[in-house]
């Protein structure tokens, strides 16, 4: 083998991509031809040398992080799914749900990577002053109005029914609030200091910050996003289209399991 | 439901451990391929979310980081490349195949002219070499050298024809010696022989 046949294998010697006679060859040539193997001693080296230098180029908080990021992306993606399998249930599902779960998806993208799109202010405090009002003044609830006509005073296309009772708490009444500009049913549970709130929205409708999609837990094979405040703890779940935001102020009531959803579980 | 519901955790449990682990060599390449942090972490968690849809097209017990690459390639090249494709700034075919090689041997005398260099040369001097590559010997380079893929994995993940992989890291490893050579020559580690 001359010098021009063995620079001709180089890449391949070195990318180990050249068959074993030639490997041989090429190492029977530079075992005389100095020139030769110092080229491949130069090539071999500015690999070593980029892979040296690159390969840990990547320290591990910025993995972890990464990884931490990813895992709750992949997170989201099964929450549409587990979702998306809740039309078993016995609710009747418009036609435009499927536009619907569609922008959901877009919306949460756009919620959770958004910048700065987290507000406390914006997005719990409007529901915490509702539960809170709600809490101080029980009476206004008092009237028992039936649920289908408030939800239907939205003019969302629900077709919800709730518990009267559920954890020996009664359903006392509803009305139609007016949060973040928006019409939302609100029903109230009670029994004596204990007072459970529940907000129905169209789930195209609501915002659901990063921080709140980073509390996802399974409860009964349905998701719940848990919200723990100072004043408030918020629980969120899906039921067909609507997104369900329960409300309680005492944080030792087991809210996660608080469905009132007839038929849901 | 029950059934559907195990069959996602299943899905899941596979994705976790076959794709998962390929993370920070993903990163790696995503970092050189995109110059920036921000691009870089968005590239592997599109890479990942597409992954994760077209999980069921992944043949268990295939090389799951070529087929990682293969999609992040695919993102990077339809989201993330240049708008603007830089046009080659040098032309590679006049440099001579063995140029560093000649001007080590000329400029610094010893038995290891190249180690000497690289010696002195630190990790973003090289980081930078790469990341002046055009994007297309960048891609090769970076598949090559730093995540050891063969040339018929890196013609499946790039999409390319063999010969066309050969010529680019021919040519990438030709641009990338000439970038650390004028590094050297700038910093005067060795002397300018060329002009």
């Amino acid at each position: 083998m001359n010098c021009q046949e063995a620079l001709t294998l180089l890449y391949d010697v070195i990318d180990k991509e050249a068959s074993q006679i030639d490997i041989k060859e090429v190492q029977k040539h530079l075992d005389y031809c100095q020139d030769c193997l110092k080229k491949f001693q130069l090539e071999e080296s500015l690999q070593a040398l980029v892979k040296e230098k690159l390969k840990a180029a990547t320290d591990i908080p910025t993995i972890n992080h990464l990884k931490a990021r990813v895992l709750l992306k992949l997170e989201q993606i099964e929450l549409m799914q587990i979702s998306s399998r809740q039309r078993e249930f016995p609710f009747r599902i418009p036609a435009v749900a499927m536009a619907a779960a569609a922008s959901v998806i877009l919306l949460i993208g756009a919620a959770f990577w958004g910048k700065g799109l987290y507000n406390h202010y914006t997005e719990y405090i409007p529901l915490e002053r509702a539960h809170w009002a709600a809490v101080d003044d029980i009476n206004n609830f008092s009237e028992q109005n039936s649920t289908q006509a408030v939800l239907a005073g939205v003019g969302g296309d629900f077709s919800l029914t709730f518990l009267d009772n559920l954890k020996g708490l009664s359903l006392v009444g509803g009305k139609t609030e007016e949060i973040k500009g928006q019409k939302v049913p609100h029903f109230v549970y009670n029994k004596g200091n204990e007072t459970v709130s529940v907000f129905v929205f169209a789930s195209d409708k609501i915002n659901l910050p990063d921080d709140l999609l980073k509390t996802r837990i399974e409860v009964d094979g349905q998701c719940r996003l848990d919200h723990n405040c100072r004043g408030c703890r918020l629980v969120y779940y899906k039921v067909g289209d609507a997104t369900i935001v329960t409300a309680t102020t005492d944080h030792s009531f087991g809210l996660l399991e608080f469905n009132p959803v007839a038929g849901a579980i | 439901m029950a059934d559907q519901k195990s069959a996602l955790v299943g899905r899941r449990k596979a994705f976790d451990t076959e794709a998962l682990p390929h993370m920070d060599a993903l990163y790696r390449t995503a970092l050189r391929m995109t110059k920036n942090v921000n691009d870089a972490e968005d590239l592997v968690q599109e890479t990942y979310v597409k992954a994760y849809r077209f999980w069921d097209k992944f043949e268990p017990g295939s090389n799951a980081r070529a087929w990682l690459f293969k999609i992040m390639t695919n993102v990077f090249i339809n989201e993330y490349r240049s708008k603007s494709r830089s046009p080659m700034a040098v032309n590679v075919d006049e440099l001579d195949d063995n140029f560093l090689y000649g001007q080590l041997a000329t400029s610094s005398p010893g038995d290891n002219p190249e180690k000497q260099l690289f010696a002195k040369i630190f990790d973003d001097d090289v980081k930078k070499a790469i990341e002046n590559l055009p994007e297309d010997f960048r891609l090769v380079v970076v598949l090559s050298f730093i995540e050891g893929f063969s040339y018929q994995e890196i013609a499946e993940i790039a999409d390319l024809q063999l010969g066309t992989v050969k010529s680019r890291l021919h040519r990438g490893r030709k641009l990338l010696q000439k970038e650390l050579l004028d590094y050297a020559v700038k910093n005067g580690f060795i002397k300018d022989t060329a002009k």
